[in-house]
Order: C-alpha cells, then sequence, then structure tokens
C-alpha cells in the first residue's frame, strides 16, 4: 500500500516536471520565433484562441449568468437582502477568486483539452508530426508552443468573461427578486474588489492554461501506433487537467492567504 | 571519415525491417535508386535518413557528419537541406492543400505574401496540380497528394531530394510524369543529390542513368 502510493507520487511528480518541461521550452521557444516562423505559428494561435475561447464564449456565459444566480440567491437567503456589502463582498470572493477561473478551467479541459489531446494523437498516428519535422519545423514550436499559449490567453479572457456575467446574473435576481439598486450592489462588489483578487484571478487563469494545455499536449504527443490510444490519451489528458488545476488552486490559494 | 563527394554513407547498417547490415554510398549530385524488398524497409530507411529512428547497428552519414551525434538543433538543421516526397504526400490533414505546399516558405520568413503567392502558384502549375488547393487533404487523391508534397519540397530548393515509394499507387501515366518532373527538378541545381527509394523494380527503366543498388541483396559494392 505504501509502496504503491510511493510508486504514485515519484509518478505525479516526474509527470509535473516533464509539464514544466514542455511549458519552459515553449517560452524559449517565443523569441526563435520572432525571429522565424512567425506568421505560420501564429496563425496556428490564432485558431487555438479562437477554437478554445471564442466558440466556447457562449457556453461560459451560460454556466456563469447561472452560477451568479445561483450564489446570489444562496447568499441573500444567508445574510438577508439589505446587506449589499456582505453580499458584494461574498460574490467577489467566490466568483473572482474561486468559481471564474476554476469553471472555466474544467469547461477548457472539457471542450479544448480533448481535441487537443485527439488531435495530436491523429496526427501522431499519421506521421504528420513527423512531416512537419522533415520539413525542418520543429514540432515543439508550430505545433505544441501556439497551443499552450493559445488556450492559456483564452482561458485567461474567458475567465473575465465569466466573472463579469456571474456579477451580472447576481445583479439581475438581485434587482428582480429583492429590489436591489444597481448603485449599491456596485458599491458593494467594487468595495470588496481589490488589486489583490482581480491578481489572484488572473495568476489562477494563467497557471490553469499553462499546465491544462501542456498535460492535453502532453498526452496527444504520447500517443504511439494504435488508434485505440488516441481516446485513451483525451480520457488522460482530461484527467490529468482536472487533477493539475484543482492541485493548483489550493496551492495558489493557500499561497495568497500567507 | 565520409569523402567529401557523398551525400550519404551507411556503414554496417543494420534496423529492424532490415537485419542483415548493410554498407553503401550516394555520390553528391547522382541520381541513385535504392531497390529494397518492401515498402516498409523504405519508410524505415526515411526515418533512418532523416533522424527520427536510430539504426540497430552501423553508422549513417549524411552530407559528411554522422547523424547520431547532432543534436536536436543540428537535425533540423539538416532536413533543411533535405526535401522529402512522402509516398502518402505528408500533407498535413488539418491545413489546406496551399498552406501545406507554402508551409515551408512561410515559416522561412524570408518571402512575403505576395512572392510566397507567386511562387507556390508557378511551382503547381509546372508539375500539373489540377486539384482543389482550398480543399483538405482528406479530399484529394493520392496522386494530387503525391503532387502537392513534392510542389512542397520544390519550393525548398533542397541539397537532396528523397522520393519515398514514389511508384507506388500511381498508374503508368502518373508514374512516367512524376518521374519527368522530378529528372528536370534533379538538374535546376548542380550538385543536387535524387534518392529514390523503391521497391518496384519497374523504376529502374524509368530512370535512365540512375545509380541503382539493391538492398535485399546484402552488401553492395
Amino acid at each position: 500500500m505504501i509502496t504503491a502510493l510511493g510508486h504514485w507520487i515519484i509518478y505525479r511528480i516526474l509527470d509535473l516536471s516533464d509539464l514544466v518541461g514542455i511549458i519552459l521550452q515553449a517560452c524559449r521557444n517565443l523569441p526563435v520565433t520572432l525571429r522565424i516562423g512567425r506568421r505560420p505559428v501564429f496563425t496556428v494561435f490564432l485558431k487555438q484562441v479562437y477554437f478554445t475561447g471564442f466558440e466556447a464564449l457562449k457556453v461560459v456565459i451560460i454556466i456563469s449568468l447561472t452560477i451568479g444566480v445561483v450564489i446570489i440567491t444562496q447568499i441573500i437567503s444567508l445574510v438577508g437582502a439589505g446587506n449589499e456589502t456582505l453580499t458584494g463582498k461574498v460574490l467577489v470572493w467566490v466568483v473572482i477568486r474561486e468559481l471564474g477561473p476554476l469553471l472555466t478551467a474544467i469547461v477548457v479541459t472539457a471542450r479544448s483539452g480533448t481535441a487537443i489531446a485527439t488531435e495530436l494523437g491523429y496526427m501522431k498516428i499519421n506521421n504528420e508530426i513527423e512531416s512537419i519535422e522533415s520539413l525542418g519545423i520543429p514540432a515543439s514550436q508550430y505545433l505544441i508552443m501556439p497551443r499552450i499559449f493559445g488556450v492559456t490567453t483564452a482561458v485567461m479572457i474567458l475567465t473575465v468573461y465569466f466573472e463579469i456575467a456571474s456579477i451580472f446574473g447576481g445583479f439581475i435576481v438581485a434587482s428582480i427578486g429583492w429590489h436591489v439598486p444597481f448603485e449599491r450592489f456596485s458599491e458593494g462588489v467594487f468595495a470588496s474588489l481589490t488589486l489583490k483578487e482581480m491578481g489572484m484571478s488572473v495568476a489562477k487563469s494563467l497557471f490553469f492554461g499553462l499546465f491544462l494545455s501542456a498535460a492535453c499536449c502532453k498526452q496527444g504527443l504520447g500517443v504511439g501506433k494504435s488508434a485505440t490510444q488516441i481516446p485513451q490519451a483525451a480520457t488522460k489528458g482530461v484527467m490529468q487537467s482536472l487533477f493539475l488545476v484543482f492541485l493548483l488552486d489550493g496551492i495558489l490559494t493557500v499561497v495568497s492567504l500567507l | 571519415m565520409t569523402a567529401a563527394t557523398d551525400t550519404i554513407r551507411a556503414e554496417g547498417l543494420s534496423f529492424d525491417t532490415l537485419p542483415r547490415e548493410v554498407s553503401f554510398t550516394v555520390e553528391q549530385g547522382s541520381v541513385t535508386i535504392v531497390l529494397t524488398a518492401k515498402e516498409e524497409i523504405d519508410a524505415c530507411l526515411v526515418r533512418l535518413l532523416l533522424g527520427f529512428a536510430r539504426p540497430a547497428g552501423g553508422r549513417l552519414f549524411l552530407f559528411g557528419t554522422d547523424i547520431s551525434t547532432l543534436t536536436d538543433r543540428g537535425l533540423t538543421a539538416l532536413r533543411q537541406q533535405i526535401g522529402l516526397v512522402y509516398a502518402s504526400g505528408g500533407l498535413i490533414s488539418n491545413l489546406k492543400v496551399w498552406e501545406n505546399v507554402t508551409l515551408p516558405l512561410a515559416y522561412s520568413n524570408r518571402f512575403s505574401r505576395e512572392q510566397i503567392e507567386q511562387m507556390g502558384l508557378a511551382v503547381l502549375d509546372r508539375i500539373g496540380y489540377i486539384g482543389k488547393l482550398m480543399a483538405l487533404p482528406g479530399h484529394i487523391t493520392l496522386f494530387q497528394k503525391r503532387l502537392a508534397g513534392f510542389a512542397r519540397t520544390m519550393l525548398t530548393d533542397p541539397d537532396m531530394v528523397i522520393y519515398e515509394s514514389p511508384l507506388s499507387g500511381l498508374n503508368q501515366e502518373e508514374r512516367s510524369r512524376f518521374l519527368s518532373t522530378a529528372s528536370d527538378f534533379h538538374l535546376e541545381k548542380a550538385g543536387r543529390t535524387s534518392l529514390f527509394l523503391s521497391s518496384t523494380p519497374e523504376i529502374v527503366p524509368l530512370l535512365k542513368n540512375a545509380r541503382v543498388i539493391t538492398l535485399s541483396q546484402g552488401q553492395l559494392p
């Protein structure tokens, strides 16, 4: 039992170091890309932002509006309708600090994480990755780097949309259900919305985006010669991404309190 | 150490699909046919020559360098000197045919969009590509894929061109057309080496003056 646990921990640490290596490699490739390969790599980046960010916007907005409605209803049922400062504080804490980056990362993992792992796995099986490298184009520069930065950019932008829509959804319910005026509601929200809260949200979405995309890229590239490995890679990519997102969320939350 | 005029020198080379050791050289500027026992060996040789796989035994020199000593960056630089025409075309499935053809030029950062468009259209016209340019590779025929892959190679102006199983899947007319274009392309650059890896002996009469190396017969002169 202890041996198995030890193996599992060692495996996770090695896995994490691999992912850190992939992310650092992507960062190292950035200045190289400015000199050579800028145009095609930027095209891949833009496509990734479009598929991950723009196409997921509708889903994220619907989820965030619903979450805003649920949270504000729960807060008002707990503290009553007259306490806008506390309502705003709890809304900011819950949405900006936690749920915004977390749920956005989960939606992106479910939509784009699987797509990335599947696409790279398919390319690996069909020798397309070797075909790209045979042209003297490193796969890490043309395929991996723009996907990692594209997903990360999309997660960060989607998180902002999520948070705005959540607060807006909360206001709509508070306004219709409890006749809370916009001025008082926004006062409560803005009083709690400090630079630290926003910085934490940005830091979380940045780390979530980097690690979830690196995990899915790694699983996709790890596909061997069998087609059955493609869905396995997608499943592993999603599970690993979710594990990392929750782990990083815990670490960053604890660090922010120190 | 390999002679300065050898583009490829294999010394006691062995790998999974060819357990018997082979040694051969491919001279710079030559047209060489390597006849193999099956297409699987062609694919394996391509992987060895481009440094994607390591031989089970022996050494392989390209342009005078033992490729097993090269770093990732060195291999990338080496691959930029080589043009490879895959049997399947080697196109990227999520890029349109046009994007596939012009990818190396766009990547090189040396040409404007207008220049890339002119060069791409000229080379496609030259090789007689008449398929869709804005379609994904899954929607075109094998011959069209091969031509698009060849056009992509031609645009990189390589020092050596490797043709993997060039006759595979083509009819008589397509074979003649393809090899004729390949022969013309060979003559366009002084010192360019053309290496045809094929398991089809019918290629020998189609490429006159080519040196033939038969791998299935073991050690070569």
